[in-house]
């Protein structure tokens, strides 16, 4: 709801104090010169609706606006407090903020009021002043504003999304690239070779020999295997170039994006093993479930001081786990631990 | 013998490079890495003189932080930033987190081993400006520094009046320009020009 639909509220509320005070002092001060019709007329002109309730709890003055809402919700007249609060207990509402108690309501016209309540003291005496004020314009204002907030955020993570993609097409392209290169080193050596062969050039046959064992080298030694077995190759050499040992208990499942999402996982955690906890070691436990893969990592390094707050590689991983609806929890005490719910 | 690290997350690559360097018989590669955020924490533990350092790599830390993390306490260490990708903003990122030199693969001039020979002796090598491409109609170099400006937050995700904020202008001036680049483009809408210039990297989103 915008702020400046809460500041209606209090000058409202005042704006009818005020009145109330006024009609009482000028009935004590000119009794008899203005009658109870024309307080009711005043009243029925405010744009809320409005009961007063006496130290009993019966109903000393309402507005037609409150008489009508009433009959509607209850189907008979309000006559004293414990009725309307009867009636409010059974509407469905929500609180506006956690701090507060204020709470919007909804009839079952559709109609979304917001409920004060006040106790006034008039002359030594108290009275309930209850006021129900329409936000309906404005609680649907808030809702189109929620949805619109949503589609932003939908819009971000297909962008992210397509970036990531993008990304990863341009590696793809480059390993093309590398490949096509490779290709036409391979071509470029079998012609000269064949040509050495027929001119018994020694020093030529010597270098496209040469040429072709390299490029036979390059596709023998799995270059080009672009998965997770590289993947997961390079993160256990970076590990070790660092002087981490990383120990994985348990298979690794066989589907390749859930494998993926968990190298990204050991990648985020040896990050900061390394840069925040000077580990040595990272334990990694795997579980297959009926349903579900779960996913442990923890290390050896410094506990953490504080909370961890996720940024960076973690807010990625958090990031990229949503989009696969897998969780992903961070615990920080007693130590740094990982942990990840893969559905199957 | 220069001590190297190579931080480059493609296989071939990192072999290439490694046999390049190698060949010389100036250069030994101390190890390589396939995660830029690891490379200072590398350099941290070891005697490293070199950087070969690939911008995109593993990991959610990009090479041009890292290399400024690195030179920021190790400026002494050489960095020769490679890259594949024609992204606007790399060059000047570069210059400013302290890389020595820059090249970009498949497109420069100059060899790989000539760069990194002459940053080695104290030369910076750098393009004269990132290589153009062609967005829709209109190449890359016909964009001003606002439009790009603009473009990137539109890449990021921010809506008019978010970007009008964060640029501290109004909402029809970001409307203008976008209007502009459409027109210059013939792109009919943004999300056509958004997929164009993600899919040329002319600039990419920074996690």
């Amino acid at each position: 709801m915008s702020s400046h639909g809460y500041l209606i509220l209090p000058i409202i509320i005042l704006a009818v104090f005020v009145f109330v005070m006024v009609i009482v002092h000028v009935l004590v001060i000119e009794r008899g010169r203005i009658g109870k019709h024309s307080i009711r007329e005043a009243i029925n002109n405010l744009p809320v609706a409005v009961a007063f309730f006496n130290e009993n709890g019966l109903v000393k003055l309402t507005n037609n606006i409150m008489n009508e809402m009433f009959r509607e919700y209850a189907s008979k007249d309000l006559e004293n407090y414990d009725q309307l609060k009867r009636a409010i207990e059974t509407l469905e509402y929500r609180t506006l903020d956690k701090d507060s108690n204020d709470r919007v309501y909804l009839l079952p016209n559709g109609v979304y009021f917001r409920y004060v309540e006040n106790v006034i003291d008039i002359d030594g005496r108290n009275y309930i002043e209850a006021i129900f004020y329409d936000v309906t314009e404005l609680h649907n204002q808030e809702r189109e504003l929620e949805i619109q907030s949503e589609e932003i955020m939908k819009n971000r993570e297909s962008l992210k999304e397509l970036s990531d993609n993008l990304l990863e097409l341009m590696k793809e392209k480059e390993i093309l690239e590398a490949k096509t290169n490779l290709h036409n080193q391979m071509g470029s050596a079998l012609i000269s070779s064949r040509q050495a062969l027929v001119n018994d050039d020694e020093s030529s046959i010597d270098e496209s020999l040469s040429i072709i064992n390299k490029v036979i080298s390059s596709l023998g030694n799995g270059e080009f295997k672009k998965d997770f077995d590289v993947e997961f190759d390079d993160l256990i050499h970076d590990a070790a170039s660092l002087g981490i040992a990383i120990n994985i208990s348990g298979e690794l499942p066989d589907v390749h994006d859930i494998k993926s999402f968990i190298v990204l996982a050991l990648r985020t955690s040896l990050t900061n093993a390394v840069q925040h906890g000077n580990a040595t070691r990272m334990d990694v436990t795997i579980t297959n479930e009926d349903d579900h893969y779960f996913v442990s990592i923890t290390n050896n390094g410094t506990k953490p001081v504080e909370e961890v707050v996720p940024h960076g590689g973690l807010k990625n991983l958090i990031r990229q786990g949503d989009r696969r609806g897998y969780k992903v929890k961070i615990s920080s005490s007693p130590s740094f631990l990982l942990e990840l719910i893969i559905k199957k | 013998m220069i001590k190297t690290l190579i931080v480059e997350d493609q296989r071939i690559t990192r072999d290439y490079i490694r046999e390049l360097l190698e060949e010389t018989g100036r250069y030994t590669v101390v190890d390589c890495l396939s995660d830029a955020s690891l490379a200072f924490p590398k350099c941290e533990k070891d005697e490293i003189e070199l950087v070969v350092m690939d911008v995109y790599t593993s990991g959610s830390k990009d090479g041009i932080d890292a290399t400024e993390e690195i030179k920021a306490k190790h400026p002494n260490i050489k960095v020769v930033i490679v890259t594949s990708m024609v992204e606007c903003g790399y060059l000047d990122r570069a210059k400013k987190a302290g890389a020595d030199s820059f090249w970009y693969k498949n497109i420069s001039k100059e060899n790989l081993m000539g760069v990194i020979d002459q940053t080695m002796n104290g030369k910076s090598i750098y393009p004269e400006k990132t290589p153009s491409v062609m967005i829709g109609e209109a190449s890359s170099e016909d964009f001003t520094k606002t439009e790009i400006k603009i473009l990137r937050l539109i890449i990021e995700g921010l809506e008019y009046d978010e970007i009008a904020e964060r640029l501290n202008c109004s909402l029809n001036t970001v409307k203008t320009h976008i209007t502009h680049i459409l027109a210059k483009t013939g792109h009919s809408n943004r999300t056509r020009l958004v997929i164009d210039i993600m899919n040329k990297n002319f600039i990419i989103a920074k996690n």
